[in-house]
């Protein structure tokens, strides 16, 4: 196991690379550069510059390097903690991006927790009460849940807050911590704040992750061994928890990788309307204005939540099934 | 039969098991009476669908949620001289019938390809039924396992004890599930086709091994098969089973040498025989064994049968009878289409 774990570690190394380099790559592909799509605005203007003066803006940039150079640039840059300079904004991206993706790895992880829990309880409840008055309720919420669009739900539940609680929701942080810095009371008061998105984000992954665990629950419970286990004496809730979950859990955490990037960059609708400072809007922007490094770190740390993700999955897969772990 | 002359372990009377589907009831099991004797060896034989797994399941209650039993005691003499237990009025998921089963009563299954969980060491689920009905440390309980792992026959049993089912061949599996259910030393093992799934030069040897292990431990077994041949090779009585109800029941030699009811006959006559001169024809039981949802109101063989009384054996079930000492049959033909009672 230890070996195993090992291993997949180090295979991250060379993905990781690989995809930086397809990203930065990428992220260049359409023709020009920021100091273009920069000079062409600026002509809009009316304003037109020298080519000795886009020469200079290039060299100062470092764009009249190769891209090659460039990259291991920004490589050797990353490893100091520093990703590049923001065309755009005329900030390090560190400085733009950190909080933003720190909030949106928390929202997310959270409303992952709480699908994943949620979920869990109410498919063990159907799978084991199949066909029961319970199993039915569930499947019929589920089903509203599955089919309810998310911004829908969050104008629901913000208009249903304010009108029988008082409680108004504005964002992550209420107005008076939003631009505080971080302390113990602008912790408690996200925490405050944190339950509807989580709910909104976590209630949509929820009816599908119900059915699937259903579904598996089921199949596993008429297994061969659920039969063994229930010969030797084991009591019903000792073995279905410890045999048949354990293999239907399987799905569940499977889907853990790229459910965590999803996550993050997730619907836009429901992000503005919860005011959510996810990473979406302003990774656009960026690869509208060809601010290469804001949208390549951007990209760069989509794809290691989603490698990271995977690892994730795969470590807790080879720990609930040794026939991963042997082949 | 023979065994209920002496010393009766499990008698089961008129049980009845019947699962409720959307379809309507299937009488999977409809009026089965048996004894199994103390340290004999007993094998029940039927057709598939016939109800005998589900017979073997009623036993220790542990029959699908849509099935239950509806009427029948299965008495249970854990002690001879002492009162019995009537399996069939426990809760299925009670304390009670839970202490019996696999420290009593065990049960092997015809998949050791599924039977045992393949997320989990075949330590971890031998060592989960010695530490269920023992109260012994994990040590001890491992070392039990690796003990009864070498008596079944795996070699090098401590190191294959941390193995998972995958990594064992099908015979092996079956032994480490004979290991499972025999740790606790029960004294009733039901082996529900303990062999179907194995190739022939295994079966041999787990028959073999149950048998010798059924010696040692002086216990009963109930084999339930289609295949005549292994119980043959193993039994002491055999049960003769058709759509749920008991047919003939007798001795090895009372089955083999003297069968009376015709569907035993028909079973016996259509295995292959090496001496029988070439190019002669396999007899065959012409048509299938009837829909359980519809069971005939008369004798559930009748169709069949070549012998078959119209207007008596449509008309009315067959009661079992003694043709011989411990020798039963239901059949009419013994009793002259007069009814039994």
């Amino acid at each position: 196991m230890a070996s195993y774990i090992v291993k997949r570690c180090l295979y991250l190394v060379p993905t990781l690379i690989a995809i930086s380099i397809v990203v930065f790559i990428v992220i260049q592909l359409p023709p020009g550069d920021y100091v273009t799509t920069y000079v062409m605005r600026l002509e809009q203007e009316g304003v037109s510059l020298s080519q000795h003066q886009i020469d200079q803006m290039r060299e100062m940039y470092g764009l009249d390097k190769p891209m090659h150079i460039r990259y291991l640039k920004w490589m050797a840059g990353i490893f100091r903690g520093d990703f590049g300079f923001s065309f755009e904004w005329n900030r390090p991206v560190a400085e733009l991006i950190g909080g933003r993706l720190a909030l949106t790895v928390a929202v997310s992880l959270t409303s992952l927790i709480f699908t994943w829990v949620v979920s869990f309880v109410i498919g063990f409840y159907s799978a084991t009460h199949q066909y029961s008055v319970g199993d039915y309720l569930a499947t019929f919420i589920g089903f509203i849940g599955l089919a309810t669009p998310n911004f829908m739900l969050a104008l629901v539940l913000m208009w249903f807050a304010y009108s029988r609680f008082g409680f108004i929701y504005g964002g992550l942080f209420s107005p008076e911590y939003a631009m505080a810095p971080w302390g113990m009371g602008k912790f408690f008061d996200m925490l405050k704040n944190l339950w509807l998105p989580v709910l909104v984000i976590g209630t949509s992954g929820t009816a599908g992750q119900i059915r699937i665990l259903r579904a598996n629950l089921l199949d596993e419970l008429a297994k061969p061994y659920v039969t063994t286990a229930r010969a030797k004496g084991l009591s019903e809730i000792k073995l279905v928890l410890k045999y048949p979950v354990r293999i239907a859990l399987i799905p569940f955490v499977s889907t853990a990788g790229w459910r965590l990037s999803s996550l993050v960059s997730g619907s836009v609708v429901t992000a503005t309307v919860l005011n959510l400072p996810t990473t979406g809007p302003m990774l656009l922007a960026a690869l509208k204005s060809q601010d290469m490094y804001l949208a390549g770190s951007f990209i760069l740390f989509l794809s290691l939540l989603t490698v990271v993700g995977t690892l994730l999955s795969d470590i807790l897969l080879a720990a609930l099934d040794p026939r991963i772990r042997y082949q | 039969m023979a065994a209920s002359k002496m010393d009766p372990l499990l008698e089961i009377k008129s049980l009845k098991t019947h699962f409720f589907t959307h379809e309507g009831t299937v009488q999977a099991v409809n009026g089965v009476s048996l004894t199994v004797g103390r340290g004999r060896i007993t094998g029940v034989v039927g057709e598939s669908g016939c109800g005998k797994s589900v017979m073997g399941r009623s036993i220790l209650n542990i029959i699908e949620s849509n099935g239950k039993i509806v009427e029948g005691s299965i008495l249970y003499y854990s002690e001879p001289g002492r009162p019995p237990v009537d399996l069939a009025k426990l809760h299925p998921r009670g304390r009670e019938i839970r202490r019996i089963r696999g420290r009593e009563i065990s049960m092997i299954f015809q998949e050791p390809m599924t039977s045992f969980s393949p997320v989990h060491t075949v330590g971890n689920q031998i060592v989960e039924v010695i530490r269920l009905h023992e109260k012994i440390s994990v040590e001890e309980a491992r070392k039990l396992a690796v003990e009864m792992l070498g008596k079944v026959g795996i070699h090098q049993p401590a190191e294959r004890i941390d193995e998972y089912p995958h990594q064992l061949s099908g015979g092996m599996r079956q032994r480490a599930m004979i290991a499972m259910a025999l740790v606790c030393r029960p004294k009733l093992l039901i082996a529900d086709e303990p062999t179907t799934a194995l190739d022939v030069t295994i079966q041999a040897q787990i028959l073999e091994l149950i048998k010798s292990l059924q010696r040692e431990f002086a216990m009963s077994v109930i084999i339930i098969t289609h295949d005549l041949g292994v119980i043959a090779e193993t039994a002491d009585d055999i049960v003769v089973m058709y759509l749920g109800q008991v047919m003939e029941s007798g001795s090895v030699t009372d089955i083999f040498y003297d069968p009376k009811h015709p569907y035993t006959r028909a079973l016996l006559e259509s295995i292959p025989r090496i001496e029988a001169d070439r190019g002669q024809k396999l007899t065959t039981i012409e048509g299938a064994v009837p829909d359980a949802h519809h069971v005939p109101p008369g004798c559930p063989f009748y169709e069949r049968c070549a012998h078959a009384m119209p207007g008596i054996c449509s008309a009315r079930r067959p009661d079992p009878m003694e043709v011989s000492p411990g020798h039963e049959v239901a059949c009419f033909l013994y009793t002259g289409g007069e009814p039994n009672e």
